[in-house]
């Protein structure tokens, strides 16, 4: 588990650092203010530097444009502080996890990586991953206008990065969510374990009277909610789940999610979103229990004052001391405004506003 | 502005209690400009704590200073042997 992250020259953040880290944390922030890089950030860390999951981050964000043919050029430049590259451009996450240090560099080259034809200007980006059990080095060339290619039909369907020896477990669920594909897939390796009763009790918050949870095949379940069906006390038919709202939606990923990332860390933009504030208190108990068990990582975003308040209430509550934190992004500001467990106490019995 | 938004003011000073607030409200009104009505014109926002407990309760001015609207937080308290232990 991190108990600090460090970020130099991705996107906006060009300095900076969050400490005190626990269990479960919820950044808050302004517009702008970063949130969602910190995420896309530690995703990238854990990813070890998988070249095909900095293409998907590139791609997810619309940072790239059609060229020839079937091919996307994607403009790295997006991933450097200033949206400018040129040789020497360096950009670092880093994280430690008590005294050991991950460490993942990308830095902006010139010439060819093997020195033998000097072009001159940005020609390749070298991906450095330090602090693991095997440090890891790649290369990835780039265009002449400092593009990353990506073949149209190899563009990365999965959130997950590849299994690289040195990449921990993690996910990212964004604003969108997860499709009916990517969920199905997820779900095969629950069902019939221990960790499908999560994910019924996690949609039961939502309607107590589902009883059953299925999934009925990913044919047409690559963009959309398909997929799932449940069955409701004192129903003959199924329901499918995509006709049950964004929230319970939201909720199946959000369980199904942790349980695909034991031992690593689950990244969730705008946790919040489609669920009623009645429900926050129950989902974040359901977090915070699950990543306990599962020794999952959470970090989260919100615009919501009922999310935060709720995460406040639930650790003051449930929580051992630190393994809750808000933290709040400002956008320039190079630390994050920590609340620890005494502070979040006081929160959940006022009106104070962290956001 | 009719909503009492405290997040609109950049200075806020917390009280004991609704007494001090009004005392110290109309105290402040004497000699220094500010309207009757909820403006962002006040020259400070004060905050009933409800009582003194709260003030002092691990955490809570820590959160209330950390708040991203404030640049100078107040405190006024009644002196009490108690809270010379607390603080």
């Amino acid at each position: 588990m991190f108990s600090s992250l460090r970020i130099e020259g991705y996107r906006g953040l060009k300095e900076f650092t969050m400490k005190d880290l626990g269990r479960v944390n919820l950044l808050v922030g302004s517009n702008n203010s970063g949130k969602t890089s910190v995420l896309e950030a530690i995703s990238l860390l854990a990813s070890a530097g998988d070249s095909n999951f900095l293409r998907r981050t590139l791609w997810s964000r619309g940072e790239g444009f059609p060229t020839s043919g079937d091919t996307l050029e994607l403009d790295v430049a997006h991933l450097f502080t200033g949206h400018e590259i040129r040789p020497g451009s360096t950009l670092r996450i880093s994280a430690t996890n008590g005294k050991l240090s991950r460490d993942l560099q990308f830095l902006i080259g010139e010439g060819s990586p093997t020195g033998l034809v000097a072009i001159g200007g940005p020609s390749h980006l070298q991906m450095e991953l330090k602090g693991t059990p095997k440090p890891q080095v790649d290369t990835m060339g780039l265009t002449s206008s400092g593009g990353l290619l990506l073949y149209a039909r190899n563009v990365p369907n999965k959130r997950k990065h590849q299994d690289m020896n040195e990449a921990l477990p993690a996910l990212f669920i964004t604003t969108e969510s997860f499709t009916g594909e990517e969920l199905v897939g997820m779900w095969n390796q629950v069902v019939l374990t221990p960790d499908e009763d999560l994910v019924l009790k996690a949609l039961q918050f939502l309607d107590p009277d589902i009883e059953r949870i299925a999934a009925y095949g990913t044919t047409h379940s690559s963009s959309t909610r398909n997929g799932f069906i449940v069955k409701r006390k004192g129903s003959t038919q199924p329901i499918p789940i995509g006709s049950m709202g964004d929230g319970m939606w939201r909720m199946l990923a959000l369980a199904i999610a942790i349980t695909q990332c034991r031992g690593g860390v689950l990244l969730v933009d705008e946790i919040d979103t489609g669920l009623h504030y009645t429900a926050m208190s129950r989902m974040w108990k359901l977090v915070y229990q699950a990543a306990v068990n599962m020794d999952v990582q959470v970090f989260a975003t919100t615009h919501s004052a009922d999310c935060f308040q709720s995460l406040a209430e639930v650790s003051a509550e449930v929580a051992s001391p630190g393994a809750i934190t808000i933290q709040r992004i400002e956008s320039g500001r190079p630390r994050a405004v920590h609340y620890n467990s005494n502070e979040l106490a006081a929160i959940a019995s006022s009106d104070i506003e962290v956001r | 502005m009719g909503k009492r938004d405290k997040s609109i003011y950049s200075r806020i000073l917390m009280v004991e209690g609704a007494d001090d607030l009004f005392s110290v409200a109309h105290l402040m009104k004497a000699h220094v400009d500010w309207p009757d009505e909820p403006s962002d014109k006040w020259p400070v926002f004060i905050v009933d704590a409800k009582g003194v407990d709260n003030i002092l309760e691990s955490g809570r001015l820590t959160a209330a200073i950390k708040e991203s609207h404030v640049q100078t937080y107040g405190v006024i308290l009644g002196r009490r042997p108690e809270c010379q232990r607390s603080l």
